[in-house]
């Protein structure tokens, strides 16, 4: 790649609830996980709002996302999916993303996940980011 | 249930203002989150989704510089409008619920511009351009196209669009925020 371009070579498919916490009764609301993943230099795939759509659309996302994760790993960028352990399916979409990437014959991206009671601590999240599950 | 105070606003913007890995080579301008647009954005209390960018899932992430006088063929605009149908469904479900629904593309891509694009009738075969050669002029990318005609189908429009030129020639990271500073003011009812 060019010495002009900036890019990270990493990506978080990243749960909506760390972007759009308002939406999200009872859910801390702070940013930090964003933040990090800002800081750190991550790409994000932000994945729609949990509960909100019919499952055609949330497939047709899914599908559109693992499109991505699929171009992106072939070329050798790391991608990871961020998600919270207090929301169905991580609030990723997380078993529908495995489902899809199955499909292809490919391995799901990493799960990181964080609890709500951790959500605030910058060393825990990113600690976390860097070891596997 | 949830409680909002006052109107929604959702703001969709360009897949690479949230993820630079995305760009063609040479125009990734930061690591990952373009973080003085979207902190902008989401400190002015704008809810924020994320455009999928169709030229990474057609041409792929190695692709050529390309303008939009090669991006417009009936194949790439049919996996444009495959990548409509789908944004369309969350624009519209925001757009019922009441909420004010801002579009923030990418001036001067030949696919997500919103008020310039990228021409060249001439480019094509080997491929040997230059920046000097991509030509930026008024209008939409052909993304861009196919997602407000998806929308004009559904009878519902964005309540505002503008677009960050990060891909014109010079482009000016303040400059820009100070636009983006103008364009949520005269959003705000």
């Amino acid at each position: 790649m060019s010495p002009k371009d900036f890019r990270s070579f990493k990506l978080a498919i990243l749960a909506d609830c760390f972007v759009n916490p308002i939406r999200y009764p009872g859910f801390p609301k702070n940013s930090v996980v964003y933040e990090v993943l800002r800081d750190l230099g991550y790409g994000i795939l932000k994945m729609p709002e949990v509960n909100s759509f019919p499952e055609e659309t949330v497939r047709g996302w899914v599908e559109l996302v693992a499109d991505q994760a699929e171009e992106y790993v072939k070329r050798g960028y790391l991608v990871v999916a961020v998600g919270s352990a207090d929301l169905p399916d991580y609030g990723v979409y997380y078993s529908l993303i495995r489902e899809e990437m199955a499909s292809r014959g490919l391995e799901p991206p990493r799960l990181v996940a964080y609890r709500s009671d951790e959500v605030g601590n910058r060393e825990l999240i990113i600690e976390r980011l860097a070891i596997p599950l | 249930m949830k409680h909002y105070n006052m109107v929604r606003k959702v703001v969709f913007l360009a897949n690479c203002l949230l993820n630079q890995n995305a760009k063609v080579a040479e125009f990734a301008l930061y690591p990952g989150v373009v973080g003085p647009v979207v902190d902008l954005f989401r400190e002015k209390g704008f809810e924020v989704e994320q455009l999928p960018c169709p030229e990474l899932t057609f041409t792929g992430i190695n692709r050529w510089w390309q303008t939009k006088d090669q991006y417009d063929t009936p194949g790439y605009r049919k996996h444009c409008r495959r990548l409509a149908r789908v944004t369309a469904d969350l624009i519209e479900r925001y757009k019922r619920m009441g909420c004010r629904v801002y579009l923030v593309g990418l001036d001067g891509s030949p696919s997500s511009g919103v008020r310039l694009t990228g021409r060249n009738p001439g480019w094509g075969g080997r491929p040997l351009a230059t920046l000097e050669q991509y030509q930026v002029v008024p209008g939409r990318g052909v993304w861009i196209e196919e997602l407000l005609e998806e929308l004009r189908r559904r009878g519902i429009a964005f309540d505002g669009e503008t677009g960050v030129p990060m891909d014109v020639p010079g482009f000016n990271m303040d400059r820009s925020l100070s636009e983006l500073r103008q364009f949520v003011e005269e959003g705000k009812e």
